[in-house]
């Protein structure tokens, strides 16, 4: 049996007179104790929803959330046993640090040593204890997300909710942040589910990636095979930076198709797949760092990048082909000539095909 | 190198209109007060001398004296000081506590309510005079501190301002104290009310002005000379009644002096409130 269980949960708003919209539409999955999931999505895709249904700070219209084997759709916010940290840090701004992080024991009613202990252990783990008579307007960003980090611990939940706890925090503090982040669930092997938009956050914290878009959930995975094995066009698309380059190619033959001027061989493991699709056309998925480039002399036919940016460490070379921009990358800490013409060769082990209409992966659209 | 002006920057002939309209202002607002001061701190002859007199011509305290001994303030001073300070102490903890329920988005007829309050404040407290009065004499509150305390002590003004200050809260305060296993009550006391004691503080004070300066109610519900406030015996001294007084004629310093003495505790009052007041009237106003 699973720790969390999410069983066919929807959250349906109803917004004015006949407008009904589905934040979170029948959701099904489950997480295992000492877990850490990250939802992921674009802004407005309902994966806060899914936290704040869990915390029981929303409703659920239909469905059923299960944890430890006991449904928590009745039971009340406080009787959850659940710790979240706000997007807004949301320390209480008149108490000071210490008040902030024992709040909640004293209203639990706990014993004042052990109080203290959990405030000790929390600043000692978090470094906050040179700051513990300080108000939250006192501190900076990053110590107050590390209170409202203080606040959750020290109440040993059952599940802690993380909700887009770094987005106001500039790039380097997020970095720090999310390495002790990492660490915390590491050292206190708690149940975390964290939300975020940032790509980056969920593929370096995650033991498991929730993919959600309008509301529907895309894909549920490793970080790895999220990356690897996107189950869609839309997966395909947002993970990743730069993204997968999905380009909408005829298929000539079950054999080979044609990209640009290119003639390109189809994987072996797609040609019974692509079959139906003869005389169609088919989306072709490739990740940027999947393309080798070569440097032709001026006689031989090739194509020109129209932009490089050169970004330290790696180029990214944008093409404009007539089935769409391509983008390829290659790690060079020098920046490459525009004036160049280059040949393309695409991996073809890397190479991913989707439904153009359905926008699945043909090889799950198979499996199903 | 000349310094740029600022866009917001009025133009001079605007600057010295504004500066203009302000003199006037204040003028129009201090010479009253410094002739009741003048007056209050002259002898008794020479605070019948006609016209408007801004220094005293000869200081005393005589008037001060005078009223405090034929007039024996102490009973109104101490009547109006229990009306107000525990009047205004519910009047804070019941706009807080409407405020707070009303600001629940599924709270059933909110909008329904909300009309009602703000009905409240439309209507003039005049026309409702010979309602209160029978509604006073049928609850046996006629000639009562009680009478003087419930009366006035649902405000509209205060209910709508701290209904916008707990707004201004943001709501995942609300939902990480409930996390926190605060129940209702808690939110209220420990989050609530400590994060908006401007508003606390501006409710208070306008409370504690009306409340003091309140003419009208305890006119119409007290006869009892032993229940009379500060402003029912200043009228009185006013009009130069003789109702309470036995006296046939009251010196102006006296008079005036009556006045300096109960405008003394509203000074006090501004003083302790004066940080807050701004704050908390400019939430009102932006967010209202």
């Amino acid at each position: 049996m699973s720790f969390l269980t999410f069983k066919h949960v929807s959250k349906q708003y109803v917004d004015g007179k006949n407008n009904q919209g589905y934040a979170v539409r029948n959701a099904n999955f489950s997480i295992n104790k000492g877990e850490l999931v990250v939802f992921v999505g674009p802004s407005g895709c309902g994966k806060s929803t899914f936290l704040r249904m869990l915390a029981g700070l929303e409703e659920i219209t239909s469905g059923e959330i299960i944890l430890e084997e006991q449904s928590l759709n009745d039971v009340d916010v406080k009787m959850r046993d659940i710790a979240m940290v706000f997007q807004d840090y949301a320390l209480y701004p008149h108490m000071s640090v210490e008040e902030n992080l024992s709040f909640g024991l004293k209203n639990q009613r706990k014993p004042k040593q052990t109080i203290m202990q959990k405030v000790d252990m929390a600043c000692s783990l978090l470094d906050l204890s040179d700051f513990r008579k300080r108000m939250p307007k006192q501190l900076s960003g990053g110590q107050r997300q590390r209170v409202a980090l203080g606040r959750a611990i020290v109440k040993e939940p059952k599940v802690f909710l993380l909700d887009e706890p770094l987005s106001n925090l500039d790039a380097k503090l997020r970095v720090q942040t999310r390495k002790m982040i990492a660490d915390l669930h590491n050292r206190l092997k708690a149940t975390m589910i964290y939300v975020t938009h940032d790509q980056t956050e969920a593929m370096t914290l995650a033991d498991k990636i929730v993919v959600m878009n309008k509301g529907i959930i895309q894909q549920i995975d490793t970080p790895e095979r999220i990356y690897l094995y996107p189950s869609n066009l839309f997966v395909a698309g947002f993970i990743g930076s730069p993204p997968m380059n999905l380009l909408r190619v005829k298929i000539k033959n079950s054999q080979s198709f044609k990209l640009s001027e290119f003639n390109v061989q189809v994987p072996d493991d797609y040609q019974v797949l692509l079959q139906p699709y003869v005389g169609k056309e088919v989306i072709l998925g490739i990740r940027p760092e999947y393309i080798q480039l070569s440097e032709l002399t001026t006689g031989e036919s090739g194509i020109k990048p129209n932009l490089i940016e050169f970004l330290g460490s790696e180029n990214l070379i944008y093409f404009m082909l007539e089935e769409g921009e391509l983008i390829v990358k290659k790690n060079l800490s020098s920046k490459m000539s525009p004036s160049t013409n280059y040949g393309l060769k695409i991996k073809r082990e890397n190479m991913h095909f989707f439904d153009p209409i359905s926008g699945e992966h043909l090889k799950r659209r198979s499996s199903n | 190198m000349y310094l740029r002006k600022n866009k917001n920057q009025l133009s001079r002939p605007a600057r010295l209109l504004n500066r203009f309209m302000l003199i006037i202002l204040f003028i129009s607002m201090i010479i009253p007060f410094m002739n009741v001061l003048a007056i209050a701190f002259s002898t008794s002859k020479n605070s019948m001398v006609p016209g408007i007199t801004l220094f005293p011509k000869e200081f005393s305290v005589e008037g001060f004296v005078l009223i405090w001994k034929t007039q024996n303030l102490w009973l109104p001073f101490l009547n109006s000081l229990f009306v107000t300070t525990v009047g205004t102490f519910f009047q804070v903890l019941l706009s807080a506590l409407v405020g707070y329920i009303l600001t629940k988005k599924d709270l059933p007829f909110r909008n329904l309510i909300l009309s009602f309050v703000l009905i409240t404040m439309m209507i003039p407290s005049e026309l409702t005079l010979v309602s209160i009065y029978s509604l006073n004499r049928d609850l046996g509150l006629l000639n009562t501190y009680s009478g003087l305390i419930v009366n006035g002590l649902m405000s509209g003004f205060g209910i709508i301002l701290m209904k916008n200050y707990f707004e201004a809260i943001p709501q995942s305060l609300f939902e990480a104290a409930q996390i926190d296993y605060a129940s209702e009550f808690k939110i209220f006391f420990k989050i609530y009310l400590p994060m908006s004691i401007p508003g606390l503080v501006t409710v208070g004070f306008v409370s504690f002005v009306s409340k003091w300066n309140s003419l009208l109610i305890p006119v119409t519900i007290i006869t009892d000379q032993n229940k009379f406030t500060l402003p029912v015996v200043l009228r009185s001294l006013i009009f130069n009644s003789t109702a309470n007084s036995g006296t046939t004629f009251i010196a102006p310093n006296a008079i005036m002096a009556g006045i300096v003495i109960s405008v003394l505790p509203l000074i006090i009052a501004y003083i302790i409130a004066q940080r807050f007041l701004v704050s908390g009237m400019n939430l009102g106003s932006i967010k209202g």
